[in-house]
């Protein structure tokens, strides 16, 4: 009897763990979400920039081309971190990018760049605040699944510790507003 | 204006400046015809008390009569009063139009100040700050104007501000109204386009002695409690929004670290104080507060569809005359200072730097 109700709280206690962390799993794949769909709509913008590099010169830019083939990455990852790993990579590309793009004054000074451009600008933004909301949600799960009792059988269960969506500090001063302000 | 004078303005020197080379002489015709109708206010407050003696002596000596004099004399002295209180009235408008008028200009040269005119109470409501609504919003001393910025890009932000005191009804049938709160508040266009409400206000124990702590709780159902990653941010401010991803694009760490500091400024209403020790902490401001009473409070910021809204319940009259005031230097330094705050929102929470789309 009393060996019946201990198990039966036992199981109670792991269901109660298990529900719990799968409900910070489901938030962190949520804010992931959220976050990819700005992170696609920055290589959606990316795209029209290039577009707009071909049309506005017939120089072979091949950096630019570097970044198309970044893009087909990103959407070719099938996993969480595949795509944060292809999005940091394409990151990382961005600043070199925008530099070579300007150096064409044809495609520095054309309309729509400079219109893809503000909203580029304007996604950063968004996609910081996605990543912030990110990063919180898988520090919240992280938390859940290494402290006691989860630690035990967070394993067991199949959870894992996730990867933060974080940016090196060159990459983080590479998309400093002010420095896109003074471009 | 350049970039450099407008660091001066936010300065105690400037204050000097202007008041000693600008104001003094008004300041001091202003305090001439404040003595004239204090004097006469002594006078008609003596002579009322000689009719209430003399009606008594006349009662004693049973002139039969006494009674008309009692009533006449306290007719002609009430008379007398009513004469008075228009000349504070027309001293009042006098002291907004040729003090606090060139003063406003100072600040800012695009700044308009219409004494009588207060923010609509639609507008006050708009912000969301306090439930239920405000029955009713009054109050004067309206600016409304741009706060330019020359840089690479000339920008500016436009805002309206005035002191406001909201009174609510505790139901749509009943008329009276209750004061709920008095102080200044800000209209300001935020340089970022969003959708969407944020507010950001103080900690309960920031807001107690407000009688504040009651009414400002957002509705659970549509704002959820967001925790941003500044620590010494979420020490003194509690965060919700309609969504978690427009709040962090809205409070960017940046933005917090500026809206501590600009907080830390508007807890002090004293202008000397800010000016002896610019550098200190909240924790200390807030110890300062405890002792004396006057010391500000932390600012209510309601960000809605692209604007910021701003409230800081000082429960105080601001640009308040009072008539057996002296009026001198200090007085008018109080008033810089509340002006000079709709600078520092601009410059110290950096709104002026919209490289977005937001035009």
């Amino acid at each position: 009897m009393i060996i019946g109700i201990v198990i039966g709280v036992v199981l109670l206690l792991l269901i109660l763990m298990y529900n719990r962390m799968k409900r910070y799993d489901i938030q962190v794949e949520r804010a992931f979400g959220d976050l990819d769909a700005f992170l696609m709509k920055r290589v959606d913008q990316l795209d029209n920039l290039i577009q707009t590099a071909r049309v506005a010169t017939d120089k072979e830019m091949e950096l630019v081309e570097n970044v198309a083939g970044l893009r087909s990455r990103i959407v070719n990852a099938t996993s969480i971190d595949e795509k944060v790993a292809a999005h940091i990579n394409l990151q990382s590309e961005l600043p070199m990018f925008y530099r070579t793009m300007e150096a064409y004054p044809e495609v520095k000074f054309h309309e729509n760049y400079m219109l893809i451009q503000r909203s580029i600008n304007e996604i950063e933004e968004q996609i910081q605040a996605a990543r912030r909301n990110y990063n919180e949600h898988v520090r919240i799960y992280n938390t859940a699944i290494t402290t006691f009792p989860s630690v035990i059988i967070a394993p067991l269960l199949g959870f894992k510790k996730k990867k933060m969506f974080e940016i090196s500090p060159v990459q983080r001063q590479n998309v400093d507003v002010k420095e896109l302000f003074n471009r | 204006m350049s970039q450099e004078a407008k660091v001066d303005i936010l300065t105690k020197e400037a204050f000097n400046q202007f008041y000693k080379n600008e104001l003094t002489p008004v300041i001091q015709e202003l305090e001439r015809d404040r003595k004239r109708i204090v004097g006469k206010l002594w006078l008609v407050i003596f002579s009322g008390i000689a009719v209430l003696v003399l009606s008594g002596m006349l009662n004693r000596l049973n002139f039969e009569y006494y009674i008309y004099v009692a009533f006449g004399g306290v007719f002609v002295v009430w008379k007398f009063f009513q004469i008075v209180l228009e000349e504070e009235d027309e001293l009042k408008l006098k002291v907004k139009t040729t003090a606090i008028n060139p003063l406003i200009k100072r600040v800012n040269e695009s700044f308009k100040y219409i004494p009588n005119q207060t923010i609509h109470k639609k507008i006050v409501n708009e912000a969301g700050f306090f439930k239920p609504k405000l029955a009713s919003v009054s109050g004067d001393d309206y600016v409304e104007g741009k706060v330019y910025t020359e840089g690479i890009h000339d920008t500016s932000t436009e805002m309206t501000f005035c002191e406001i005191e909201g009174k609510y009804s505790f139901s749509s049938h009943q008329r009276t109204v209750m004061p709920y709160f008095r102080g200044l508040f800000y209209v300001v266009d935020f340089n970022k386009h969003f959708d969407g409400h944020v507010y950001v206000f103080p900690k309960k124990k920031e807001i107690e002695y407000t009688l504040l702590e009651n009414v400002v709780e957002p509705d659970k159902e549509t704002f959820k409690k967001v925790e941003l990653e500044s620590v010494s941010f979420t020490k003194l401010f509690d965060v919700y929004g309609t969504d978690p991803i427009l709040t962090r694009y809205i409070l960017t760490p940046r933005l917090m670290e500026r809206i501590e500091q600009f907080s830390a400024y508007a807890m002090t209403h004293e202008a000397y104080m800010t000016e002896m020790f610019p550098n200190m902490s909240i924790a200390k401001r807030r110890s300062l507060r405890r002792k004396k009473k006057g010391y500000g409070v932390m600012p209510f910021f309601s960000f809605k569809n692209g604007m910021l809204y701003i409230l800081i319940p000082t429960q105080t009259k601001h640009f308040e005359f009072k008539l057996m005031k002296r009026l001198d230097e200090r007085v008018f330094e109080n008033y810089y200072y509340d002006i000079i705050l709709a600078l520092r929102i601009v410059e110290e929470l950096n709104l002026n730097l919209r490289i977005w789309t937001k035009q």
